[in-house]
């Protein structure tokens, strides 16, 4: 039936149209700051018409759905990026940490109780009796000592932190996937009823980007909306409205509780950047770091034993010596041996007699900072620490030092580097995902008075019809 | 593009946060005056600049020997000289006795004399640098001359071993500063020559003193190549030590070259910065002003 009565329904579903529309509207300036919102539009659909004899007539307006702006390609790109800025920047973070240890920039560091120390061996060849002069070195041997401590302690530490952080770490990678399990099981419910649950979608985009600043992944969505998550290297973390959970024992991370270490399939983000920190580089430097204290230990040691101390005693070590070839844990352990210690007469500075003014071993010995020869391992842990290798290599002992610090140094610009180039492309990838997600509000703000203004008509439209209706009714 | 109105201000946040951190490490750079300040500012610099300071650390070092090595040397050529001038005393006391018009009555008085020139000579070459023996040899703190009595014939024995002292001077370079005394001194055979000559006075042996002429002859000549030798290493010392302060001064400004910030530079790059973050805020502030709320009521 078509006449004044359609009229009033075309006017009232118009309203009730831009009523929502303009919700939609508000729902979108409202959340214009919101990180990870995407816009909505109410869509408009016209009624079907109906027919009056030959002819159709429109019946009005309705809102046939809620949709939302989502570039699912930017978006997967944006998670992907993300894994990969995370990694950079935690590690660049921690390396900043190992450079403050290995800083040779200003005048102190192990460069410099290195050089302090061979210039004690000077002074004594200078004067080899003189019981100053020995004490001196003993004192001078004692800090490169406690330097090369302290340096291990300071990394041990890091590691430890390290260790700690991947702890919380998983924590909320668990929080999560359970959330993002418990959405999932939303939406198919939500969405089995024909609509679109915009913002728990958004709520799990977030908990998914989340997700990748902590560990790289892929995920898929089924046919009801469920999503599929699992690490890049396959862990299955949710499916559906299943999910399963990361623990951590020791060194070790174990999935749904099966004790079977799974920390080398987690690559990517900020654990797949702890476990590359903590079983790469880390023990690297550590061993590289060993290797110089046990090789100044052995050639130090090698050739003080072969001198003579003051008393005409051969035989005595200077740092405490350690046998076999096994230099692991040797820049925790150097110390000054038992044989020197507090007795700076047993300093072997003579080269074949026990008199007081000879200095040939001690020429022998501070021979060594310049020894361009030396043959002292490089050590580089590789893929997560599986496959450790070494490579004899003749150099001065400085020398090997200055490598390690340049090592360090150019890791941490590598990470630097890639941190502020992941943080670029991520920007990038941000500025086209708002492009499409983003709020405007200037746009919003136009959206409201077009809507403002069709409700405006409507209202126009029910006055309209009313007037006409009452002038029918005042017919006599 | 659309742009959201998020971006629009996360985008100036970025930008002024980035020119911040510029503007930091500009600041670091002007406040320490150094260009690097973690080895990941410039690792290949970086260890350049370990390598200049050990460098620099072992010049130091060599100086500090050579220094020590000057005045081993110093002191060796002026107790050598002084004995040189005992023994041109005791020539001329020889010469002067050897002539007819001397008696026994004088040629004992002189051999009074050349006795005391003998323990003089043997308490030079006891001289001590600092506590330590020149003439040891390796034995620096026993004095390595005794007056002892051979064959009736007063003479020193040499108590120090054959080693000569030595020091670094340079990579792989060193430099003997301490001759052992037996070289130096009781070769030369001037304790026996004087302890002869006093004998042949106290015995009025003209014999004797005329062979002790020729003896002491011998001994100036073998001294004198001594003190040239001592001259000729302290020579080579002070070349070392030119040397030294050129290599130093190279190595301290190529030091500075890596390490020290050049402030021109520096300076200049604050002024591009600061200049792009007042135009950034000023831009920002315009751009945000632009809104269509201005215009509805």
């Amino acid at each position: 039936m078509y006449g004044i009565r359609s009229v009033l329904d075309i006017a009232k579903g118009a309203l009730l149209a831009q009523e929502k529309a303009l919700a939609v509207s508000s729902h979108n300036l409202a959340n214009v700051n919101t990180p990870g919102y995407s816009r909505q539009k109410a869509l408009l659909e016209s009624n079907a018409p109906i027919s009056s004899l030959r002819i159709k007539i429109g019946m009005g307006v309705r809102v046939a759905s809620i949709i939302q702006y989502v570039d699912h390609f930017t978006i997967r790109n944006i998670y992907q990026k993300t894994s990969s800025y995370k990694e950079y920047e935690t590690k660049s973070s921690i390396l900043s940490q190992m450079e403050a240890i290995f800083n040779e920039t200003r005048e102190f560091g192990l460069t410099q109780a290195m050089n302090e120390f061979w210039r004690a061996w000077q002074d004594l060849s200078n004067n080899p009796g003189g019981i100053a002069e020995r004490t001196a070195l003993l004192t001078k041997g004692e800090i490169l000592a406690l330097r090369f401590n302290s340096m291990n302690d300071d990394l041990i530490q890091i590691r430890g932190e390290l260790n700690n952080n991947l702890g919380l770490s998983i924590t909320e990678l668990n929080r999560l996937v359970k959330e993002i399990a418990e959405i999932n099981e939303k939406i198919v419910m939500v969405e089995s009823s024909g609509t679109s649950a915009n913002d728990l979608r958004d709520l799990r985009r977030n908990n998914l980007k989340k997700l990748s600043e902590l560990v790289g992944n892929v995920y898929l969505e089924d046919e009801n909306g469920a999503l599929k998550v699992m690490t890049s290297t396959g862990v299955m973390l949710v499916n559906g409205n299943h999910f399963w959970q990361l623990s951590q024992k020791g060194d070790e991370i174990y999935w749904n509780n099966i004790e079977s270490d799974i920390s080398y399939r987690l690559r990517g983000g900020k654990i797949g950047a702890l476990l590359d920190l903590r079983d790469e580089v880390i023990p690297q430097t550590l061993a590289n770091l060993d290797e110089l204290a046990g090789t100044l230990i052995r050639e130090v040691n090698r050739l003080h034993a072969e001198g003579y101390t003051l008393l005409g005693e051969t035989g005595k070590y200077f740092f405490e010596n350690f046998d076999g070839d096994d230099y692991r844990g040797a820049s925790a352990f150097i110390k000054l041996s038992e044989d020197v210690k507090n007795a700076p007469n047993n300093i072997a500075a003579a080269g074949d007699s026990g008199e007081p003014g000879d200095n040939e071993n001690a020429l022998r010995i501070l021979a060594l900072q310049m020894n361009p020869n030396i043959e002292i391992r490089k050590w580089s842990y590789e893929d997560r620490g599986r496959t450790v290798s070494n490579e004899i290599q003749m150099t001065s002992l400085d020398h090997y030092y200055g490598m390690l610090v340049g090592e360090i140094g150019i890791l941490a610009g590598e990470y630097n580097e890639n941190k502020d180039f992941s943080q670029v492309l991520l920007n990038n990838l941000n500025e086209l995902r708002d492009s499409v997600s983003g709020v405007n509000l200037d746009e919003e703000m136009v959206e409201l008075m077009k809507i403002q203004r069709a409700h405006e008509a409507a209202s126009k439209l029910v006055a309209l019809a009313d007037e006409m209706l009452r002038s029918l009714l005042e017919m006599r | 593009m659309r742009v959201s109105t998020r971006s629009f201000y996360t985008g100036i946040q970025e930008r002024i946060l980035q020119l911040s951190d510029d503007l930091k490490k500009i600041n670091e750079k002007i406040s320490s005056g150094k260009n690097l300040s973690r080895p990941s500012d410039d690792p290949l610099s970086l260890i350049g600049a370990i390598d200049l300071r050990r460098s620099l650390s072992q010049i130091g070092q060599f100086r500090r020997n050579i220094e020590r090595g000057e005045s081993w040397l110093n002191l060796s050529e002026s107790v050598l000289s002084k004995i040189l001038q005992l023994v041109e005393r005791a020539q001329e006391i020889a010469i002067q006795m050897a002539s007819d018009t001397q008696n026994s009555q004088t040629r004992a008085v002189s051999a009074n004399e050349v006795g005391h020139l003998l323990d003089q000579a043997i308490s030079l070459g006891n001289s001590r640098l600092g506590g330590v023996y020149l003439f040891s040899g390796y034995r620096i703190y026993s004095p390595p001359f005794e007056k002892t009595i051979i064959g009736g014939v007063e003479t020193a024995q040499y108590n120090g071993d054959d080693n000569d002292f030595k020091i670094m001077i340079g990579k792989e370079e060193t430099l003997t500063v301490g001759k052992n005394g037996r070289v130096v001194l009781l070769e030369s055979g001037i304790f026996d020559s004087l302890g002869r000559l006093k004998q042949a006075l106290e015995t009025n042996n003209l014999d004797g003193i005329s062979e002790a002429i020729g003896r002491l002859k011998e001994v100036q000549d073998y001294l004198n190549k001594e003190i040239s030798d001592v001259g000729g290493r302290a020579i080579r010392l002070e070349g070392k030590k030119e040397i030294l302060d050129q290599l130093e001064s190279d190595l301290q400004e190529r030091l500075s070259n890596l390490e020290d910030a050049d402030y021109t530079k520096v300076i200049i790059e604050l002024r591009q910065k600061e200049i792009i973050y007042q135009a950034v805020l000023l831009s920002s502030t315009r751009i945000a002003d632009l809104t269509i709320l201005n215009y509805i009521r």
